[in-house]
């Protein structure tokens, strides 16, 4: 009872108008309303010359042809084709023209029978063709001019050396044609004189290249032994002979 | 790479081999020497022309001989001077030949003491 009294006392607050009423149903419909509630609906349908009134009135409300469910699958899906592929064309066509100018046909063909004509044999024979190689040559360009400049140097080089001996030995061969051809009038005063222009160059360079095994004997003969020490020298020094060696080894280093 | 080596090297030996043979005073003295020997030997033409032949044969033999061993060099001397002894005797005589072999001496005589004279310590330094 206290919380009938601080419910009543809560909407007294919150609404003043509300409170005071009663609690009677003010709702409420004719007597026998319901009874003929069908027939009056029906009435105003009827009416209103509404579709699914008039099936009512002829009997048929909420019946479907024979077989219409048997089909109704392959017709849902049918019509769903034909509406995708009418809005993707429609579509293609809004917003590339040049798109849905091109129909969707194959353009990669052959010609009717082309691969009848192809025998397998053939094929087999048919070889891929080697590979052609191409050597990269070396691009060290200046060595091989350099190097070729050395060999044309040194075949020049051995060339003027060559005809130089032969120009040389040929003038050997005149003189002794001179010689030979003119034996009579070679005078000993001429070949003096030819001996006495010598130098002495020339001269140690052909007994060295020419040397003879006799020439020892001459050499000895012709030893200079002015400056050899005499026999007082080794009486008033005993190291004379060995200060002598050691000048001429000073000598001929020096020269 | 090989090949332009061994090109190179054959060329650089060929120089060499080139420019170890005799010098324009060597081919000068050798023609004294011929002419030397010559008026020596008194050789007519024809002997001549069959002498110097087997001479230059006989003198590159002698200028081939080692120093080293002075016996042994000796040796080597006198077997060549018997081996073209008969060669020789055939073209100008046994007198000529000895005569050649002393003009041969006396002409290196000569030039030994023209050097002695120009260069003695060049004399000196010659090979023993």
């Amino acid at each position: 009872m206290n919380t009938f009294r601080e419910i009543l006392n809560e909407i007294r607050a919150l609404a003043p108008t509300v409170a005071p009423l009663d609690k009677n149903n003010v709702y409420q419909v004719p007597a026998g309303y319901f009874e003929n509630f069908p027939g009056n609906v029906l009435g105003i349908l009827l009416r209103s010359e509404s579709p699914v009134a008039i099936g009512a009135a002829s009997g048929q409300v909420l019946k479907v042809p024979e077989g219409y469910f048997e089909t109704l699958s392959d017709n849902i899906l049918m019509k769903v084709r034909e509406e995708s592929q009418e809005n993707s064309r429609y579509e293609i066509q809004r917003i590339s023209p040049v798109l849905a100018s091109l129909q969707d046909i194959n353009v990669f063909s052959v010609p009717f029978g082309y691969f009848d004509s192809l025998k397998g044999p053939a094929n087999r024979d048919a070889q891929p063709a080697a590979a052609k190689v191409i050597t990269m040559k070396s691009r060290k360009t200046w060595f091989k001019v350099a190097a070729a400049a050395i060999v044309t140097g040194v075949i020049a080089m051995a060339s003027l050396q060559l005809f130089n001996t032969e120009k040389g030995n040929s003038q050997i061969a005149e003189t002794v044609t001179i010689t030979q051809g003119n034996i009579a009038s070679v005078t000993a005063k001429q070949i003096n004189d030819g001996i006495a222009a010598l130098n002495a160059d020339d001269i140690a360079s052909y007994l060295e290249t020419h040397g003879n095994i006799l020439d020892n004997e001459l050499l000895i003969k012709n030893t200079d032994v002015s400056e050899l020490p005499n026999q007082l020298d080794y009486l008033e020094n005993e190291n004379t002979l060995n200060l002598y060696l050691d000048k001429i080894n000073t000598q001929v280093n020096s020269n | 790479m090989k090949t332009l080596l061994l090109i190179l090297l054959i060329s650089f030996s060929t120089i060499s081999a080139l420019q170890a043979q005799d010098g324009p005073g060597d081919e000068k003295i050798q023609a004294l020497k011929i002419a030397f020997i010559t008026q020596k030997l008194n050789l007519s033409s024809d002997e001549a022309q069959t002498f110097w032949p087997i001479y230059n044969k006989y003198d590159s033999e002698i200028k081939n001989i080692q120093h080293g061993d002075v016996l042994k060099g000796e040796e080597q001397l006198l077997n060549i001077r018997k081996k073209y002894k008969s060669s020789f005797e055939k073209v100008i005589g046994q007198q000529k030949l000895n005569k050649l072999f002393n003009a041969e001496r006396d002409f290196r005589s000569v030039l030994i003491q023209r050097l002695k004279n120009r260069g003695p310590q060049k004399l000196n330094k010659l090979p023993r």
